[in-house]
């Protein structure tokens, strides 16, 4: 198969492409890391308590960030349906919000990956508080330096990562060798509408992507699923979560407001960094010049049936 | 308390933050000054803007990609938005 041309659709993305993939590698894992290398208890202050760093699922604006966040992750886990011994791979798994509440809700075995040493501390400092450190793994690497064994695992996930990662053919052909026969790919992130909509070379891009973050590449949905089937695997589900997002940051960003002298007595200047990226996604969200989606796939059968959805998952 | 502060003095404060944000001496950010077309405040200047005001000013500014957005031509046009955002929120955060 040749290789897929995937549209560079940001200065940053065309800076990018002319690094050899090692080089990129490094770049992604020293510029990435910066953002969540902050003190984990500024993000305390801004997020819900299981410190989910990725949209919540809102039925309606007044509802509250824990209800939201709770029922996302009571709706991924109704869409994985991990069973006793099932092997999960997190990859990106932050402070352990997703990777935690699955470990305590399923007896599936869990391996989660990071960029951030503080992020791997909280996390397993929590699988310890919370009893499931037997069933719980962390480490600390580029998950294209990961080599796991062909068909390793039963599910993959991605939960706001996948946009940090610019070698995306390598991602999605390394997810498809290590997924077991029946296993399950899970993708929840930011993309780029097909056509050209909005600046994407404005400074508020720039802002967010490189500035903030370290390095983004949202790709359009398309280019992402035929990725996904290129490396084998076929679409259960996709769906939209564009105007949860605009409500998960605006959360966020009223928290940043509340905690700002706390923040700032932490990190001199990140209060803004953070306010100043999250209300350039917010108005990119609610503009729909960027686009938020929930992605699943399978290896062969499916174990999950999805023809009964929408699936209840609701929060308790 | 900013809520009661004179408009004159929110404006000071205003065009302070402008030309701290575009890195210029305030004698070149007058209370005329077009936000846009003058100062050339794009997006993300907006955005940064809005944020030192709510830092100085303890309150919330809300979403706007551009200052036409909320209909500010001016400094003094912010000025004045700035001044009746005050009053209205009484130095509420959120
Ligand atoms: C926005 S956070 C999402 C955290 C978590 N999944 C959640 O939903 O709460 C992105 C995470 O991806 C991780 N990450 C980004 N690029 C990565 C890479 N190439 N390999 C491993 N982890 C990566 C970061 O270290 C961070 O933990």
């Amino acid at each position: 198969m040749t290789a897929l041309n995937l549209e560079l659709r940001h200065p940053d993305e065309r800076v990018a492409a002319q690094r050899t993939p090692e080089e990129q590698r490094a770049h992604e894992a020293r510029e990435v890391a910066q953002h969540y290398e902050h003190n984990p208890e500024i993000f305390s202050l801004v997020l819900d308590k299981r410190l989910a760093y990725s949209t919540g699922v809102f039925l309606s604006p007044d509802e509250d960030l824990e209800t939201a966040q709770a029922r996302k992750f009571a709706r991924v886990a109704a869409k994985l349906n991990i069973q006793p011994g099932e092997k999960v791979l997190d990859v990106g798994c932050g402070w352990g919000s997703l990777l935690l509440y699955l470990a305590q809700h399923t007896e599936g075995q869990f391996h989660g990956i990071t960029l951030s040493s503080k992020q791997r501390e909280v996390a397993l400092q929590r699988a310890r508080d919370w009893g499931v450190a037997e069933r719980v793994r962390v480490d600390l690497t580029h998950v294209e330096q990961l080599n796991p064994a062909p068909e390793s695992y039963d599910v993959v996930l991605f939960s706001g990562s996948i946009v940090h990662m610019h070698n995306r053919e390598v991602i999605h052909q390394l997810v498809g060798r290590t997924l077991k026969p029946g296993g399950r790919l899970f993708i929840s992130d930011c993309y780029f509408p097909a056509e050209m909509r909005g600046d994407r070379d404005s400074s508020a891009t720039r802002y967010i992507f490189v500035t903030a973050l370290g390095y983004c590449r949202l790709l359009s949905l398309s280019e992402e699923l035929n990725l996904i089937e290129r490396a084998g695997l076929d679409l259960l589900h996709v769906e939209d979560l564009t105007s949860s997002y605009v409500h998960t940051l605006g959360h966020w960003i009223d928290n940043v407001r509340r905690n700002r002298e706390r923040i700032e007595a932490m990190a001199p200047g990140f209060s803004k960094v953070l306010q100043g990226y999250m209300t350039v996604a917010k108005l990119s969200f609610a503009k729909r010049t960027a686009l938020e989606y929930m992605i699943l796939a399978t290896k062969g059968a499916p174990k999950v049936h999805v023809a009964g959805w929408p699936i209840p998952g609701n929060a308790r | 308390m900013a809520a009661n502060m004179p408009l004159e003095e929110i404006g000071r404060e205003v065009r302070n933050i402008i030309a701290d944000a575009l890195k210029r001496p305030v004698e070149q950010v007058p209370l005329t000054a077009s936000l846009e077309s003058g100062l050339g405040i794009d997006s993300l200047a907006m955005i940064e803007i809005n944020i030192a005001l709510e830092e100085r000013f303890r309150f919330a500014m809300p979403d706007m990609a551009s200052p036409a957005e909320a209909n500010l031509k001016t400094v003094e046009d912010l000025s004045r938005f700035v001044a009746q955002q005050l009053a209205h929120q009484k130095g509420r955060l959120v």
